[in-house]
């Protein structure tokens, strides 16, 4: 899993959070987008961020501080979701093989605790070495684009 | 919006590295495209692209609304709120 946030080693900058306000990272702990997100072509840097240990995540865009994600680790979180990569997904992230990636799901937090969804259709992928990350498509209809997480039943059980 | 005729088996070719070309008419209106083009270029449906996009703008709004309430689910672990594991009340 990716790492959560570290002392900073190298050069820094402060990054304006959403949850946690403004953060001094440094620049190697960010992730670069090598294809957008869909709908948001122009942001690329994102930091990677947990406010507790879990299998929810948050992106905050550093070059949009108004932009930020609420993301599901979904295999973490007990959900094993069938997802096949193609070369190319591996390959442009600059994975050597798929055990080097983290698979995140983006959520929505719908005010109604009943329409909290994920999106198991449209995972992000991270390389854990190159913290180079790309949203990708599956061809596979059997993942929804919108699971509810009502219907995430707690591991073991 | 650029509107070119063609034919079952003939092309159009896009920025010099993708042909799409026409494979079949159906005669319900429907017809099929071959597209080649290199790897690194994403292809989808439109109406697929368009409904993940708009989820993503959703997942967006409803992250700046969560974000500014104080009480965010994300504090469960999860972003859900799951019954507790004993599913009984607590005495204090």
């Amino acid at each position: 899993m990716l790492s959560t946030l570290k002392e900073p080693t190298v050069a820094t900058l402060t990054i304006q959070t959403l949850l946690k306000g403004p953060v001094a990272v440094a620049e190697d702990q960010l992730t670069t987008f090598v294809t957008p997100l869909l709908g948001f072509p122009k942001l690329k840097r994102w930091l990677f961020y947990q406010t507790q240990v879990g299998p929810t995540y948050w992106i905050q865009s550093v070059e949009d501080p108004k932009v930020g994600f609420c993301l599901l680790a979904p295999f973490q979180a007990g959900l094993d979701p069938d997802i096949e990569l193609g070369a190319e997904d591996v390959g442009d992230i600059g994975a050597k093989d798929v055990s080097d990636i983290d698979v995140f799901t983006m959520v929505v937090l719908d005010k109604d605790p009943a329409q909290r969804r994920t999106n198991l259709r449209a995972p992000i992928l991270v390389c854990r070495t190159t913290r180079l990350a790309k949203q990708v498509v599956l061809q596979d209809t059997r993942l929804p684009i919108r699971f509810f997480l009502r219907d995430l039943k707690p591991k073991g059980r | 919006m650029l509107v070119l005729t063609r034919r079952i088996n003939e092309s159009i070719v896009i920025n010099g590295d993708i042909v799409v070309t026409v494979l079949e008419v159906g005669r319900n209106g429907q017809v099929r495209l071959g597209i080649e083009a290199p790897r690194h270029y994403q292809i989808y449906r439109r109406e697929l692209w368009l409904e993940i996009e708009a989820e993503n703008r959703i997942a967006l709004a409803s992250a700046l609304t969560d974000a500014s309430a104080p009480t965010t689910a994300e504090k469960n672990g999860t972003p859900t709120d799951e019954p507790t594991p004993t599913g009984g009340s607590r005495k204090t």
